[in-house]
């Protein structure tokens, strides 16, 4: 008996060794230093010059990286946004920077789609940017099937906009270089699917410092993560 | 049934574990951050994590609900079945096998069963995406090659169990 139960007493000891002094560690790296901040090894990114829904005060930033053909993306939109909105947005405990991420398995719809939404902002804000943004979520039957240039005109004209004006923006390729530095910024932040957030708090010099959520985030989730922020 | 607890209780393990790391390994990007950053303290980090657990149905589709549920049945019994096996065969035949073989061999089919989730973690964005994009289910398929690999074993494990235990001539 002796002899079949001490590996596995010695494995288990040799695990519990391991996690003790790695909880170890990061309390000594917090605490070694009472006059020095601890340092914080956190995922940064910044607003850039993005679209925002919510207040510039807001103390917690969430910056979504998406994709406007991603199912899942999709899926925030429809179950987790509303509730995001309604209980942190609205409060102004809560401020969400849209940013793009436009798959290559979703090309080149997504890129046109992205395009289409800067396009809007330019004729009344971000309020009409994410206007737009929802029309698109709302209409795109996602996966990279895509909305048709009617579809894109369409939206616009349903939305009021001067058509002429939208026109003429998204036949450019004016905002392709927007959407590629958002690509690049996810890239480098260590992004591997959509949506992405980066949920934290943001700087005085405007970068958001926070954790890296990937994958459609359901709101329960969402909510364990932004408390203990709005409340530390 | 004495011989039967260990099997059992292994392969209820097993089960859990393999849920556990089919669901938290996608979001492991969120536990590594937020333990690094000393934003949250340990409870707080343990509620994200119930966080992850509990939301998983919300966030993913039925068809990726149909492969955890399969996988996580199949890789408990697989485990089961090959600690049943190993246990009859060390009592009749006074074999001393290590336990590694037996795991490995679980583990190479239960990772094949969880490679939709990882394959993300495992490699970068364009790779990903480009890898993918050539599946017409888009990585689906890879959790469903997984649970028939898992089928398979145990089919075959049962059938060692039920074959005599001979020399032979």
């Amino acid at each position: 008996m002796a002899g079949k139960t001490t590996p596995l007493l010695i494995l288990a000891a040799i695990i519990s060794a391991g996690l003790f002094v790695a909880r170890v560690n990061l309390k000594t790296q917090s605490t070694s230093d009472s006059d020095t901040p601890p340092e914080r090894r956190t995922i940064t990114t910044s607003i850039d010059d993005d679209p925002v829904k919510g207040a510039d005060t807001a103390p917690v930033t969430i910056v979504e990286f998406s994709d406007f053909e991603c199912p899942y993306c999709k899926l925030f939109f429809k179950d987790t946004l509303p509730q995001l909105e309604s209980q942190y947005i609205d409060m102004g405990k809560v401020k969400l920077v849209y940013r793009d991420l436009p798959l290559v398995t979703h090309e080149p719809a997504a890129t046109s789609e992205a395009r289409a939404a800067n396009c809007a902002r330019e004729q009344g804000g971000d309020e009409v940017y994410f206007r737009y943004h929802n029309n698109i979520f709302l209409t795109t039957k996602s996966g990279g099937s895509g909305l048709t240039p009617d579809q894109i005109m369409d939206i616009a004209k349903k939305m009021n906009l001067d058509e002429e004006k939208f026109e003429s923006c998204y036949t450019s390729t004016k905002y392709a270089d927007e959407v590629k530095a958002d690509y690049q910024e996810a890239v480098r932040i260590g992004a591997k699917s959509t949506p992405t957030f980066v949920i934290g708090k943001t700087r005085p010099d405007g970068v958001v410092e926070g954790v890296i959520v990937e994958g459609a985030a359901p709101f329960a989730l969402i909510q364990s993560i932004v408390d203990p922020l709005l409340y530390e | 049934m004495n011989k039967l607890v260990k099997p059992i209780l292994v392969g209820m393990g097993v089960s859990v574990l393999y849920a556990l790391v089919a669901i938290l390994l996608p979001k492991s990007s969120l536990i590594v951050s937020s333990v690094r950053s000393s934003f949250f303290t340990f409870s707080q980090i343990f509620k994200i994590i119930v966080a992850i657990i509990e939301s998983w149905n919300q966030a993913n589709t039925l068809s990726s609900l149909i492969v955890l549920y399969s996988g996580t049945v199949l890789a408990g019994l697989q485990a089961g079945l090959i600690v049943y096996w190993y246990q009859r065969q060390k009592s009749v035949l006074g074999i001393k096998k290590s336990g590694v073989g037996f795991v490995i061999g679980a583990v190479s089919a239960s990772c094949a069963s969880c490679g939709s989730f990882i394959i993300g973690s495992l490699v970068g964005l364009s790779a990903s995406s480009v890898f993918l994009s050539l599946l017409p289910y888009q990585g689906l398929e890879l959790g469903v090659v997984g649970i028939l690999i898992l089928l398979w074993s145990v089919i075959t494990t049962i059938k060692k169990i039920r074959s005599p235990i001979t020399c032979e001539v």
